[in-house]
């Protein structure tokens, strides 16, 4: 027990390459589901061709025709669901790029020019910073109206600031750069260093902070849709499935716990494949 | 309720040499660090100004669809809105630094003590929650350091791993069907004395237990690594005593400051658990103003929740300062 602190541990290598195949797996499974949701169920989720609160179909009563059963309203709750992960995700997906592009272009920018607007700049992403997420988004989005657009330019709102730190860093690191230097010694302009030699390196940096960003924002993004702020019903989300479920929990519990499983799966997924990208690139630069 | 990232414990800084001029400078990093935290308050209410603008035109909520020019005219004569930008945004940061916010269009009292009145539910419960936290995630923590690569840590890692994919609200879904409807033990709704704060709290400090628990368990791995507890070893003092009084006790501090930080955030996760389980705080009281129109009050719950975390942050900092020498002697150092 004495020597436990020099235990052997599982080459760093092995493991990031195990983690980036088994999450890159269930993330793919899920893409896949995604892109056969729209193709075998298409308008299936807002139709009601069945009873209501059929059970699911290895229990009596069940069919093969319903998977999981149907919902309060008969609606297929399998179909739902895919549905419901495809939002997720491409919600999630568009919120994190305009999160990362705005968050690069404004860190990057405050690190190589510095002086009064990089403090400006940085202390406005400390102000975001300390706003709650979800407040940010319900006074946002309760005075906008819920609609997709409202709902993605909340969601960057409230995670350019991870980008716009992390690149500032790299931006500040990178400028004293010898090879940045001997660019600047052999005369070439600052919007050269800055797209052939800076904005590159932060890249790789920006990519492990959105795939480690991505789960966060999907279940923020839950959670309004939970709370009615997000996308409106008929349209099937994970987290108003899992607010449908919990009017009806005394009886049908299961309706609340499939879509959570499914967010469950989903984020475990993301996040092996991001800590997999992030151990592959730090392997990889040393 | 979102997963917190987990930022690198924050590391103490090389120790320095102990100067004498490290005094002098501390006290000048004290009070650098006070006015960053003014600073950043300061464009909390601006951004807080700004989005409420960009949102929506106020006139547009309060009146109903079919109002007339003339309504319109007044209302936004009243609201100030004819009035240029820079001069309500003057008005705006005057009113709140005066903690005039004007009343509650839902209630009718100031908006103000009524914010203040409910946020002690929602401390309430974020305390709990975070004790629950702490004294669950550190012992947690520190064995699965202890009993690294065993099986036990080998499972507990599958076991956070799902468990960082677990929406809180969800959780609460869960713990709702599972404890009060199936087994009765505790109360759904409402704020009944003790044991309804069970459900609530429970639900809210899953995300600070897991982000305890593998902070604890990185900075106790670390530590047992170093040479003072290899020293403390070979000097034949039993494991047990190495692990707490060396190995946890070095390591203790980034974990309870961090520890700070994440109370801040909790108020972010209060708010879905407290609309679950009708606990009457801010949370509760954020989504009825939004979906009521009452803007002025989730203002003011924003405002007051950020001056929560920006002074739970700053608290954190000069904590720090006051319990590790090696960051004072740093501070001290730094210009």
């Amino acid at each position: 027990m004495t020597d436990t602190a020099v235990a052997l541990v599982t080459p760093p290598a092995r493991r990031a390459s195990r983690e980036l195949w088994a999450g890159g797996a269930i993330v793919g499974v899920f893409i896949a589901l995604a892109v056969a949701a729209s193709w075998f169920h298409n308008g299936a989720y807002v139709a009601q061709p069945a009873s209501a609160y059929l059970p699911p179909a290895w229990s009596a009563g069940g069919s093969v025709a319903h998977l999981l059963g149907t919902d309060a309203l008969g609606r297929d709750v399998a179909a739902r669901m895919l549905f419901g992960i495809r939002e997720s995700v491409e919600i999630a997906a568009a919120s994190v790029l305009v999160a990362g592009a705005v968050g690069v272009i404004i860190g990057v920018s405050a690190g190589f020019l510095g002086g009064w607007l990089d403090d400006v700049v940085m202390r406005v992403a400390d102000g975001f910073l300390a706003i709650p997420v979800v407040l940010l988004a319900i006074g946002f989005i309760g005075a906008a109206g819920p609609s997709l657009a409202a709902l993605i330019i909340v969601l960057a709102g409230t995670q350019w600031m991870l980008f716009a730190r992390v690149a500032r860093g790299e931006t500040l690191v990178l400028r004293e750069q010898q090879f940045v230097t001997a660019q600047r010694a052999l005369g070439a302009r600052p919007r050269r260093i800055l797209f052939r030699h800076i904005v590159p390196h932060v890249l790789p940096s920006a990519l492990v902070v959105a795939t480690l960003n991505v789960p966060t924002v999907i279940l923020l993004e839950a959670g309004l849709d939970f709370l009615g702020l997000g996308l409106q019903p008929p349209t099937p989300t994970l987290g108003g499935m899992i607010s449908d479920g919990l009017t009806s929990i005394t009886r049908y519990p299961l309706l609340a716990v499939y879509p959570g499983v499914a967010l469950m799966i989903l984020v475990v997924g993301i996040n092996m494949l991001g800590d997999g990208i992030k151990a592959f690139l730090s392997e990889r630069t040393g | 309720m979102a997963a917190v990232p987990i930022t690198e414990v924050p590391a103490a800084a090389p120790s320095g040499r102990r100067q004498p001029a490290a005094r002098h400078g501390v006290g000048q990093y004290f009070a650098r660090r006070i006015l960053q935290a003014i600073i950043i308050l300061f464009l909390v209410v601006t951004i807080v100004f700004g989005l409420s603008h960009m949102a929506a035109n106020p006139v547009d909520i309060l009146l109903p669809p079919g109002a007339t020019a003339q309504q319109r005219a007044v209302e936004t004569q009243l609201l100030g809105l004819n009035k240029p930008l820079a001069e309500q945004y003057l008005i705006f940061l005057k009113n709140t630094v005066t903690g005039h916010f004007g009343d509650s269009t839902l209630f009718h009292v100031p908006i103000l003590p009524l914010v203040l009145s409910r946020s002690l539910a929602t401390l309430r419960l974020a305390v709990a929650a975070m004790l629950i936290a702490v004294l669950l995630g550190v012992p947690i923590g520190v064995l699965l350091a202890v009993r690294a690569d065993s099986w036990l840590d080998r499972i507990a890692g599958v076991v956070i791993g799902l468990a960082q994919g677990v929406a809180s609200f969800w959780l609460a879904v869960i713990l709702v069907f599972l404890f009060a409807v199936r087994l009765h033990m505790f109360p759904v709704l409402g704020d009944a004395g003790f044991s309804s704060i069970v459900l609530p709290a429970a639900s809210l400090a899953l995300v600070p237990l897991v982000a305890i628990i593998r902070l604890t368990k990185s900075a106790v791995f670390a530590a047992l690594a170093t040479d003072y507890v290899k020293a403390a070893r070979s000097r034949g003092i039993p494991w047990r005593v190495v692990v707490i009084r060396h190995a946890l006790r070095n390591s203790i501090i980034p974990v309870l400051t961090y520890g700070g930080m994440l109370l801040g955030q909790l108020i972010s996760g209060a708010v879905i658990t407290e609309q679950i389980f009708a606990w009457p705080g801010i949370g509760q009281l954020s989504i009825f103003a939004i979906q009521n129109g009452d803007y002025g009050v989730v203002e003011v719950i924003t405002m007051f929740s950020a001056t929560v975390i920006i002074v739970l942050n700053l608290l954190v900092d000069l904590a720090y300062l006051a319990l590790d020498p090696r960051v004072r002697d740093a501070a001290g150092e730094r210009r």
